[in-house]
């Protein structure tokens, strides 16, 4: 899976925003806010790559339980679907 | 605490609330400053564009307002970079500028005038007018790259009233390919008569105009010197002023000051008052003449700076401001030259994004269209001069590089600078108090979020 192209994103104190551009294939026309660890998941998007490729990702960046880090990857993953932001 | 202003809509989209940190000390953002108002103190975010007032013996270290002043940016962890912050969030506020095309063109009919006014940009350039065919492909340049809706044309010169034709054509191509418009005018007002008043509501549609006035009757005719004069031009464009507002277009008179004419601008602001006060369609602004801004000599530059607060002030206190709330936050654009919504059209069908560059710095033409390359040379910013750092109106500030008009402001300039924000949000106070609103939000973008 990947971030579509035309999802451009921009970091901002703490966190990141990302908004869809004009040539986006998604009706979403708003803006993603993302914490940290959200921006860190979207950020690996930008490059082709699986869930357990995220995952593995943030076991050695972040000291949380896996189990944890697991369920928000999935939630993070799960609305960035809702908006049409990934492909494959 | 109440809130008088809410923040900007997208700013508050882009930030959210800031996350509250246990064991971390907060202080007041570099871009907040305070504005006394009686008993009670307006704070303003200048960053976000939130205006709140604090009750008497209130501030941003009262310990139960931390909660929502964090939530709202006014406080930041004491490590805070705030030029960083501000940055970033200028460049998210950017990525929505994609979708807007091209909707704004600056129109030169022509580079003649009819003034000879001493402190003209403009003079001693080479005279051309819009031929009637590059009227017409203007008409067709503008189908090709408008953006949805309305566009504006804003007629400017020379004196753009030396070429109606071309205004007229243009019109009336627009009209015939069902494109909506409206006019804006740059002109000294002189060759107006009625027919000509009756022509630009009706064909141009004109909705605004702004008509310079550098005196009194005795200085105004002298500055002027207009080379077509047959009657006392003073007196006539005082007349065609009100026709026009009479008329339903609203008339921005730009006061024109030096160091040299401060008082004679001030009995101009007293006649003005006396005719215009009671015409809703009439207001004034006063401003510097750039080449007396642009000069390094100090002495002059805070002079005239303190000259310009004052003639601001005798104009607020006329009314003739015309004052309306306005939300005062983050900027992310100079000016028309940094503005990919905006393109400037001179007499020969050049394409130009300054109208102090008419025949060089261009960026294209009406045939081949904009060169985007070209245009990107515009946008550079200016480097931050020495009070840009810890200035705290820094967000509402944006200077280019290329700009002739712009420089880094010294202390003065930035004082003069500051008070006409601060008078702005004050007039939001008076304004919002006079007609009891609250929380007046005043853009918006979609509410289509996930966080």
């Amino acid at each position: 899976m990947k971030l579509k192209e035309g999802f451009c994103t921009q970091k901002i104190a703490k966190g990141q925003v990302m908004v869809p551009l004009g040539n986006a294939d998604t009706d979403f026309r708003g803006i993603v806010r993302s914490n940290s660890t959200a921006a860190f998941v979207v950020n690996c998007l930008k490059e082709e790559t699986t869930r357990d490729e995220i995952l593995e990702k943030l076991k050695n960046t972040y000291d949380a339980p896996e189990d944890v880090m697991a369920k928000d990857l999935d939630e993070v993953l799960e609305k960035l679907k809702s908006i049409n932001a990934i492909s494959g | 605490m109440k809130t008088l202003i809410e923040t900007d809509s997208m700013i508050g989209k882009i930030l959210g609330k800031q996350g509250y940190e246990e064991d971390t000390s907060y202080r007041l953002l570099s871009w907040c400053g305070y504005i006394d108002v009686g008993e009670e103190r307006l704070l303003h975010n200048y960053m976000t564009g939130k205006t709140l007032v604090m009750e008497p013996g209130e501030d941003h270290d009262t310990k139960d307002l931390k909660p929502e002043l964090i939530a709202d940016w006014f406080l930041v962890p004491e490590d805070s970079n705030d030029v960083q912050l501000l940055e970033e969030l200028r460049s998210a506020m950017k990525l929505f500028d994609y979708k807007k095309g091209i909707n704004s063109f600056k129109i030169l009919t022509t580079t003649d005038c009819n003034a000879r006014c001493f402190y003209c940009y403009e003079a001693g350039i080479k005279k051309e007018n819009m031929s009637r065919e590059n009227a017409e492909k203007t008409v067709g340049f503008i189908e090709k790259v408008r953006g949805e809706g309305e566009v504006t044309l804003a007629w400017f010169g020379g004196e753009p009233m030396m070429n109606t034709e071309v205004m007229d054509i243009i019109c009336r191509g627009l009209k015939d390919r069902g494109i909506g418009y409206a006019s804006v005018m740059t002109s000294n007002g002189y060759l107006f008569d009625e027919e000509q008043i009756e022509k630009s509501v009706i064909d141009w549609n004109l909705k605004n105009i702004q008509i310079t006035l550098d005196g009194t009757k005795k200085i105004y005719n002298k500055v002027k010197a207009y080379t077509d004069a047959e009657d006392d031009p003073y007196e006539r464009v005082l007349k065609n002023i009100r026709n026009l507002a009479d008329a339903g277009v609203r008339v921005n008179i730009r006061l024109n000051m030096g160091a040299g004419n401060f008082d004679d601008t001030l009995k101009l602001i007293d006649e003005l008052s006396a005719g215009f006060s009671e015409n809703e369609n009439v207001s004034a602004y006063v401003s510097g003449l750039f080449q007396e801004l642009e000069k390094d000599d100090v002495t002059l530059k805070k002079d005239l700076s303190e000259k310009l607060i004052i003639a601001a002030k005798k104009i607020a206190d006329s009314g003739l401001d015309r004052p309306k709330i306005k939300n005062i936050h983050t900027r992310t654009g100079g000016c028309m030259a940094d503005n990919d919504n905006h393109i400037g059209i001179s007499p020969s069908g050049k394409l130009m994004k300054c109208e102090h560059f008419i025949f060089d710095r261009l960026v294209g033409d009406i045939d081949s269209g904009k060169d985007d390359e070209l245009s990107k040379g515009w946008k550079e910013r200016m480097p931050d001069g020495d009070l840009c750092g810890k200035c705290t109106v820094r967000p509402v500030c944006y200077r280019l590089e290329g700009c002739p008009v712009s420089h880094p402001c010294d202390e003065f300039e930035q004082r003069e600078f500051t008070l006409r924000k601060e008078s702005q949000i004050l007039k939001n106070w008076e304004l919002i108090n006079r007609k009891g609103a609250k929380n007046v939000e005043l853009t918006a973008v979609s509410d289509n979020e996930i966080c």
